[in-house]
């Protein structure tokens, strides 16, 4: 096969990756154009000679860049991040314009990245309210801590809203949540209190059973000999749990002597 | 200035007068830069939002394009100093898969990446049939293979590290099956940035919901192990056994029984109340019921742990059905406890630990998460190739 046979078949193997994928336009576009002028030529050397009067020859980086910044913005109108789509689109025009935009610009992607967080980092503070939430409802104990937790948290919405409330209705986030909706709604309204400041805590206390306590204070001596054979027994050894190999299997207990 | 801040911006700071730039226009646009940021710092006061607010203020924009600079000014100086470079002829395959022989070289010893192994060794035997870069390129083409050598061992990794997980938590393994997931559709560099972005997006929402069943699971274990525990019932148990009985201890053990006994009984109603699942749910749950007890990790990733001895899992529900339901007083709680045959509890102590662990070891040697993570160390090497899409484990 001669070399202008074989570089043709590479470049039509090139298109025919890149235009079967959806995200890679402008390699496909890139290694067309290639084809084409590959075709319309004579020689390698020929159709190099033109690729650099054509800005061919350069383009290259440029279509890896605006693909892999198509594939984010693919990706964020799936996710309905609309303002990511738009600044990828932005990107994409200021390759177009400017081919040495990526390696002049390269903050841009972590202004792409930065952008991105915003909706992450939402998802992950409204579980992180909810751990903050389970976390003060098991016993009510420690409201101030509560309150500045979820205050933290609540600092961390962002997108699509900054308002607890706005998310917490909205189907998505609703989601994220795995319990009934009674206990959602208890879970909303107590982060929205501790927004406004203030939770009510439960005083826990033994009082209500102090004749019982007394009681077993006052009967202590009739219960030494079963609290003796009790303490007599030999300490249970601890215990070595191993993981099955697949979902439904169980796990293998054994004693650590 | 808040001491976290300083110390952040002092790291950027550094960051750029580190690159030593000779360049004075460069070094000027750094002194401004400076100033921003420290004014930047001076107006923030909250460590949690610092880094956030500075990706969006722009500054971490400003300070890439810097380092940008700083660097193409270094590289233009290096190639006006070298001067003009005669046109370099093409390259055979030979010399174009050199590189590639220098990672191959860096992972052949760890067997155990056979499937990124494999590609590598296929692109060699390509080289070796074409003295022609652009035939040698159709065929590697043909095959996908230059994607290949990130995907495939990138897949193989993650197939290795699925071993060293516990099956049954789900909220651990959610991240890497989704990940083979989006690894096996890629084709190309975009098309895994785009399934990495879904994949973010899906882990960030489902990965933290799997596990919030066991949050509920672990507050009961805790109330139980309190009431059941040293804390409580044993305590005084062992204070009447041994007759050293201070009251105040006494009564403090006897009042933590109580009040353990309550928040147990409220903790399972919020269980019922949120999540729908019985006391008798979680003890037929293979992976909920040991968190009732207190447990760590002492192999893989989540693969084995250790724990109190596994009767106590049936005294806690014996305590559960027999004592907190009923509501039974102290003194008939401590009755009944001859009839037990369980013994104490106790958590593990170091020298258990690490028996546990080297059972675990051995049992688990001939997974290929613990050949890899030896190979691993052997080899002190870093894991995944590269094109930003290494693997953390």
């Amino acid at each position: 096969m001669d070399e202008m046979t074989t570089t043709k078949e590479l470049y039509g193997l090139y298109v025919s990756r890149f235009g079967s994928c959806q995200r890679t336009p402008y390699q496909a576009d890139y290694y067309r154009k290639w084809l084409d002028l590959l075709n319309s030529c004579s020689s390698n050397e020929e159709a190099e000679e033109k690729s650099k009067e054509n800005g061919l020859y350069t383009a290259g980086a440029s279509a890896v860049a605006m693909d892999r910044i198509f594939a984010n913005k693919q990706a964020a109108m799936e996710m309905g991040w609309t303002d990511v789509a738009e600044f990828c689109d932005e990107i994409i025009q200021k390759i177009k314009a400017d081919p040495y935009y990526t390696f002049t610009h390269t903050s841009l992607w972590a202004d792409l990245q930065a952008k991105k967080n915003g909706w992450i980092w939402t998802i992950e503070a409204f579980h992180r309210l909810f751990v903050d939430f389970r976390e003060f409802d098991d016993t009510r104990t420690d409201p101030d801590r509560a309150i500045a937790s979820i205050a933290n948290d609540l600092k961390m919405l962002s997108k699509p809203s900054s308002d607890f409330a706005t998310l917490a209705a909205m189907p998505s986030f609703r989601a994220l949540i795995d319990c009934s909706d009674e206990y959602y709604k208890e879970f909303t309204d107590t982060v929205l209190k501790a927004a406004a400041g203030h939770l009510e805590p439960i005083q826990w206390s033994a009082q209500s059973k102090q004749d019982e306590i007394e009681d077993l204070w006052n009967k202590r001596d009739t219960l030494t000999e079963e609290c003796r054979q009790w303490y007599s027994q030999g300490v249970k050894p601890p215990c070595l749990r191993l993981s099955p190999e697949s979902a439904d299997g169980k796990y293998e207990l054994i004693d650590i002597e | 200035m808040d001491p976290t801040i300083q110390m952040m911006i002092q790291g950027y700071i550094d960051g750029l007068e580190n690159m030593n730039t000779k360049d004075a226009s460069i070094k000027q646009e750094i002194e401004d830069y400076k100033k921003e940021l420290i004014a930047f710092g001076e107006k923030e006061s909250d460590p949690v939002t610092f880094f956030p607010k500075f990706q969006e203020s722009g500054l971490m924009g400003k300070y890439m394009d810097l380092s940008t600079k700083i660097t193409m000014a270094a590289q233009a100086a290096d190639a006006a100093a070298s001067g003009n470079k005669e046109k370099k002829p093409k390259a055979t395959p030979e010399q174009w898969l050199e590189p590639f022989r220098t990672s191959y070289d860096y992972i052949k010893n760890m067997p155990i990446r056979e499937r990124g192994l494999a590609v590598y060794r296929k692109l060699f035997e390509i080289g070796e049939k074409h003295s022609d870069i652009t035939e040698f390129l159709a065929e590697v083409e043909k095959d996908n293979l230059l994607w290949k050598i990130t995907s495939e061992d990138t897949l193989g990794i993650l197939a290795i590290s699925l071993t060293g997980m516990d099956p049954l938590s789900k909220g651990l393994t959610y991240a890497t099956l989704k990940n083979i997931e989006a690894w096996e559709k890629s084709v190309c560099e975009a098309d895994a940035y785009y399934l990495q972005d879904i994949l973010a997006e899906d882990v960030a929402k489902n990965a933290a919901r799997l596990l919030q069943p066991e949050h509920y699971v672990i507050c009961l274990g805790l109330h139980m192990m309190v009431y059941r525990g040293p804390k409580g019932k044993e305590g005084l148990m062992e204070m009447i056994a041994t007759g050293n009985c201070p009251k105040p201890a006494f009564v403090g053990a006897a009042s933590n029984m109580v009040v353990a006994k309550q928040q147990a009984r409220r903790t399972m109603e919020t269980i019922k109340k949120a999540i729908g699942l019985s006391f008798d749910d979680i003890l037929t749950d293979e992976y909920l019921k040991y968190k009732l007890l207190s447990t760590s990790n002492v192999c893989g990733l989540s693969k084995a742990y250790v724990q109190s001895n596994s009767n106590v899992l049936d005294l806690l529900a014996d305590a559960w059905r027999n004592e907190i339901v009923p509501d039974i007083s102290l003194i008939d709680s401590i009755r009944r406890e001859p009839s037990l045959k369980f013994g104490r509890w106790r958590m593990p102590e170091d020298q258990e630990h690490k028996k546990a662990e080297e059972l675990a070891r051995r049992r688990f040697q001939d997974l290929p998460y613990f050949k890899y993570e030896d190979q691993l160390k052997d080899a002190n090497i870093h894991v995944g190739t590269g094109e930003g899409f290494d693997i953390k484990l």
